[in-house]
């Protein structure tokens, strides 16, 4: 399937979306992100979980 | 193999201070009446030639900096606001431009007060398709400039709100870690709980719109608490089952901090006995799409979060 949005910045968020949930979701196997920042590295070592509720 | 996380978080708050006692008269209550309601002390404001793709890029450059990373490295920008500069263009398009991410798709995200875990849900899932090989990161922000749209005598919303951006850089991570876990939840027939009912194709904008003050922002107070304190700790629970993970295991939760005497009182439904609450309401109230954003990012730089930590930001919102 081909979406395709036309015009100045569109909104095509709701598109997207199906279009990426509709995606498999293999791992891509490209290296894991090194950061020299230990901040980041803090990053690299969650795990997160995320829930949206929309009304 | 890896998986796909967050490697840089960022956030950006307008340096304009406005206390309960500022705008504490002008809704009829009293500053006191909004700290004991609320759980907020204060908000910040966007200055006149401030819009919210000024607050995002922002809070973008902060992400980028701590990534370690430069704008054209990234695959894509995503925006999560329902205060955009202009109805059109997104205003991914206008941050792309600011923070010189030439190589980026861009578009934005409307789902109000939960678009930030609505654009970071789309942008792990994007980096995982993997359509572009050379595709490694991603840009998702929250930003809102609620006080555009507020009606300052309306003590329902005026004492509410903040403005500002909070911005995160999705990256591989190691295998078994980053984002583990989604889940989005609509409830449409709970619509009008709140929204801005004029300037769409339902009710253009015009004069009478204009004296009828339907371009500012509504809510329905008690109706969204009450869909809050049920639809939230069902969330969570969901969330928990489909990622097979026990209650016990998480050690923080970020929630959108749409009111913080209403976060307290359900927290303990939540059943999450390990987890510490992230709250940052009491000094940037309700900043939209941006509160999971920024408060994430507050925390992690005091150092509350530190590794291999087990985080759940649960988004209620209204849209």
């Amino acid at each position: 399937m081909l979406l395709a949005g036309f015009g100045g910045g569109m909104n095509i968020g709701a598109a997207l979306l199906r279009w990426a949930l509709d995606r498999p979701t293999e791992p891509l196997g490209i290296p894991a992100f090194q950061a020299d920042d230990p901040a980041a590295e803090h990053l690299a070592s969650w795990g997160l979980l995320s829930a949206a509720t929309l009304h | 193999m890896s998986a796909i996380g967050i490697v840089g978080t960022g956030s950006y708050v307008p340096e304009n201070v406005i206390s309960n006692e500022e705008i504490a008269a002008g809704a009829g209550v009293t500053a006191d009446w909004i700290r004991d309601k609320t759980g907020i002390g204060q908000r910040h404001r966007a200055a006149d030639h401030e819009a919210t793709s000024d607050l995002a890029a922002e809070a973008a450059r902060r992400a980028l900096r701590q990534a370690g990373l430069s704008a054209d490295q990234l695959a894509f920008v995503v925006v999560a606001t329902s205060t955009p500069d202009h109805p059109q263009p997104a205003t991914a398009s206008i941050v792309q431009h600011l923070i010189g991410a030439g190589r980026a798709a861009a578009f934005d995200v409307n789902a109000v007060c939960s678009g930030f875990l609505y654009g970071l849900t789309v942008g792990a899932q994007l980096l995982r398709a993997g359509t572009e090989p050379s595709a490694r990161y991603g840009l998702v922000v929250g930003a809102d400039i609620y006080s555009r749209i507020l009606d300052y005598s309306d003590r329902r919303t005026a004492v509410l709100f903040g403005d500002g951006a909070g911005a995160v850089v999705l990256g591989p991570v190691p295998t078994g870690l980053g984002v583990i876990e989604t889940a989005l939840v609509g409830h449409g027939d709970q619509h009008r709980l709140i929204g801005v009912p004029a300037g769409g194709s339902r009710a253009p904008a015009s004069q009478r719109t204009l004296a009828a003050g339907e371009h500012f922002f509504r809510m329905e107070g008690r109706a969204v608490r009450e869909f809050v304190q049920e639809a939230l700790p069902k969330a969570v629970s969901s969330l928990l089952d489909r990622a097979g993970m026990p209650a016990d295991q998480v050690q923080h939760f970020v929630p959108h901090q749409a009111n913080g005497v209403m976060l307290n009182e359900v927290w303990p439904d939540l059943g999450l006995p390990n987890a510490s609450l992230h709250l940052t309401v009491d000094q940037h109230a309700n900043t939209g799409a941006a509160s999971v954003a920024v408060t994430l990012d507050t925390v992690h730089r005091q150092g509350a979060l530190g590794r291999a930590t087990w985080c759940c930001w649960p988004a209620s919102a209204a849209g």
